[in-house]
């Protein structure tokens, strides 16, 4: 680099900081959220027999059970082997098709890896399984020419091909959409330096294809982390899984509310902190006055009748999300003899819902916290109610 | 405000509103309308798809009892007991039909079955069966069913399958969601006991892959993916009478094969029960026990109904059972003891 100047002009660069910063955060409260999990699994192993025994084995008894416990194992690796593939392939690809420019037939490559993305999962693992599986037309040509495929028999390696059929598009487009942000001058300026392919990457791809990155690596990682219908078809057993799978076959065997409760807190609680984290990680964005888009917002009101009104939609609707879990919360249905019928539940299903309902204003501020939009509601009625609005919460690029 | 609207858009709208309330007036007395009392029977899918036997049931049935017979079709019969579980007292069924024996035991600690009150017709099982709650309709026994074209020589005993060489590849359901996994986890513990998850820990290699359902493994074997596939002895009977061809078998196993026998229960709260009992009585006549054999491809449970070209099949000289309530109780246990060797 010549006076080791930058290449990209600073305000672009402080432009960027912002869903850098968000992306970094989101990516490293999933790792610490994931780590937590496991963390507390292991440590619950571990200290079952000592001073928190009472407390470890009920822990152990009422969320996490062993099959809980290896479908999250399970889950995490091929998650995270899925999301690397997928990620590295998908950006190579987008840098590929950038390096490359124009040619006969690019907008019909870009259409065709939307296509792959709205087949339906269960006809791609079919689509699968007839190019790559053990009978697959891949594998009888490769025993035509002597060769034997390391993958191809169900289990991990299958499910991942499936992962990177649906997810390398997904990431390819976003590191695309990331590299076509770098301007003309920057190219020209590059080929008038005359740099070299690897230090065009370092300095001017890399700082936007990280950014790329770590919002499709967020991204993909859930997708993959929360898979069933791929994983159930390709996974070739038990041994693959993920906690969606494993909830499935446990309801579906004697219909065992208690595993599939097992699995699904684990479940819950990683997916659902790491959306709330997402949300009040997007906070920040709220303090952001104006902007280009700011015209494009709704009127909002401000004082009075009208917000506390929003305020109470709001909490009708927590309310009514909250019911459901109360609806079908094991501990009612999951006793034998007893079923979750609607006749048996009605007292309390017309009881509960007001109870929220009075309940939840008066602790608002508590809930705010949770609700980011309600919380800026109230906060800073001027400045930020299309804060979360933003599909950038999921992809800062 | 009606009024002022159709005036304002003329006849076009009048129409369209009139519409609207005729079509809400023949929602609202659609029920009130029907006349023949109703019977809802709770099976499995292929037991009314158009080649099973539902449609047969229901044309035969309708025409002696005078009423309106309604299958509704539910994935599997694991899928029925589960439904059945959700909806509790409240269901709208009067009969279940698909549970099989292994079942049979968790569907009375539901509490929602009642008495059937029935002499039981069922002379051609291949042991006791009776059960105060639940009749037999039909019965087969599981089996590992391969190609002659593909496979010249298979295993002639669960243990040659167990020491078959690795590049013999099976294909098997999952007991947590299939019945024939569920049948093949009770055959192999019936046959090692304690050393089922040695076994297991064996056959490991050969199986390609474990599906949620029978028909998923099965269309896998059809289609080459495995040289066997767990299903049914009866199975090869479909391809010959049904598809003309003779190269499908069954392997007959030496240490005997595990049975299935499947039944049908009247709920406590049936609305029609009159009308289940009488479904169930004509089960067990031979109108009913004559469809079944070529459209669910399985025994008959009545000497005077078993059908031709059955002959050449499979008919094991020993069979396996474990009392329902031993399974009830032990199939927490065994399925954890699959899924560790399985990992």
């Amino acid at each position: 680099m010549a006076g080791g100047q930058p290449l990209i002009p600073p305000p672009l660069r402080a432009a960027r900081l912002r869903p850098l910063r968000l992306g970094l955060g989101l990516g490293g409260l999933l790792l610490g959220l994931a780590g937590l999990c496991i963390g507390v699994l292991f440590w619950q192993g571990s200290h079952a027999a000592g001073s928190l025994a009472g407390l470890g084995a009920r822990l152990e008894a009422g969320m996490f059970g062993s099959e809980a416990r290896y479908a999250l194992r399970s889950a995490l690796l091929q998650a995270s082997l899925s999301t690397l593939l997928s990620v590295s392939l998908g950006l190579w690809l987008a840098r590929a098709l950038v390096r490359r420019g124009a040619f006969w037939g690019r907008g019909l490559l870009l259409s065709l890896s939307w296509l792959a993305m709205v087949v339906p999962t269960s006809v791609a693992a079919l689509a699968i399984l007839s190019v790559w599986g053990p009978a697959g037309s891949v594998r009888a040509l490769a025993e035509q020419i002597g060769l034997s495929l390391p993958f191809g028999q169900f289990g991990l390696a299958l499910v991942l091909l499936a992962h990177c059929f649906f997810n390398v598009p997904l990431a390819m487009r976003l590191g695309l959409s990331a590299l076509s942000s770098l301007p003309d001058r920057q190219w020209q300026l590059a080929a008038s330096l005359g740099l070299r392919a690897r230090d065009i990457f370092f300095q001017m791809e890399w700082p936007v294809l990280r950014l790329a990155a770590i919002a499709s690596a967020s991204l993909i990682f859930l997708l993959c982390f929360t898979s069933f219908a791929l994983v159930l078809m390709l996974g070739g057993g038990p041994r693959v899984t993920t906690l969606e799978v494993a909830i499935y076959t446990a309801l579906r065997f004697d219909f065992d509310f208690a595993a599939g409760r097992r699995a699904g807190s684990v479940a819950a609680a990683g997916l659902w902190r790491a959306a709330l984290a997402a949300l009040v990680s997007a906070r920040p964005r709220c303090s952001i006055r104006g902007g280009r888009f700011a015209w494009l917002a709704a009127p909002r009101p401000r004082h009075g009748w009208p917000v506390l009104a929003i305020g109470w939609q709001l909490d009708c609707w927590v309310c009514w999300l909250l019911c459901r879990f109360y609806r079908c919360w094991p501990d009612r249905i999951g006793r034998p003899g007893q079923s979750c019928s609607p006749a048996r539940s009605s007292g309390r299903r017309f009881l509960i819902p007001p109870w929220f309902a009075c309940h939840l204003p008066l602790s608002r501020w508590g809930w705010g916290l949770f609700l980011p939009r309600l919380w800026c509601a109230h906060a800073r009625p001027a400045s930020c109610w299309q804060a979360s609005s933003s599909p950038s919460v999921f992809l800062p690029a | 405000m009606l009024k002022k609207l159709s005036f304002s858009n003329g006849a076009p709208a009048r129409l369209f509103y009139s519409l609207i309330l005729a079509l809400l007036a023949l929602t609202l007395s659609g029920p009130v309308q029907a006349e023949k009392p109703v019977l809802t029977i709770y099976t499995y899918e292929s037991f009314v798809s158009e080649w099973g036997p539902g449609p047969k049931v229901e044309a035969a049935f309708e025409a002696e009892c005078g009423c309106d017979l309604q299958f509704v079709a539910l994935d599997s019969s694991l899928g029925i007991l589960g439904r059945i579980r959700i909806e509790g007292a409240s269901s709208p069924a009067d009969l279940v039909l698909g549970l099989d024996t292994n079942v049979t035991e968790i569907a009375r600690q539901t509490g929602l079955f009642a008495p059937h009150q029935l002499v039981s017709q069922a002379d051609a099982l291949p042991g006791q069966f009776s059960d105060p709650d639940f009749l037999a309709f039909d019965w087969g026994v599981f089996a590992f069913v391969y190609d002659r074209d593909r496979l010249a020589s298979p295993p002639d005993s669960m243990e040659a399958l167990r020491r078959a060489p690795d590049s013999l590849k099976i294909v098997i359901q999952d007991p947590r969601t299939a019945t024939p996994g569920l049948g093949l986890l009770l055959w192999a513990k019936s046959i090692y006991g304690e050393e089922a998850e040695d076994f297991w820990r064996d056959l490991q290699p050969k199986i390609v892959t474990v599906t949620k359902g029978w028909w998923d493994a099965y269309s896998l074997f059809l289609e080459g993916n495995a040289d066997m596939v767990l299903s049914y002895a009866t199975s090869p009977a479909y391809h010959s009478i049904a598809e003309g061809k003779d190269n499908y078998a069954a392997a007959e196993f030496a240490e005997g094969h595990y049975l299935q026998i499947e039944v049908a229960g009247m709920l406590k709260n049936a609305p029609q029960p009159d009308l289940a009992r009488a479904f169930l009585s004509f089960m067990q006549g031979p109108v009913f026990q004559q469809i079944i054999p070529t459209t669910n491809w399985m025994y008959p449970v009545r000497r005077d109904s078993q059908p031709a070209g059955f002959d050449g099949l499979v008919m094991p000289q020993k069979t396996w059972l474990f009392p329902a309530e031993k399974v009830a109780a032990e199939q927490k246990g065994w399925i954890a003891e699959w899924l560790a060797a399985s990992r």
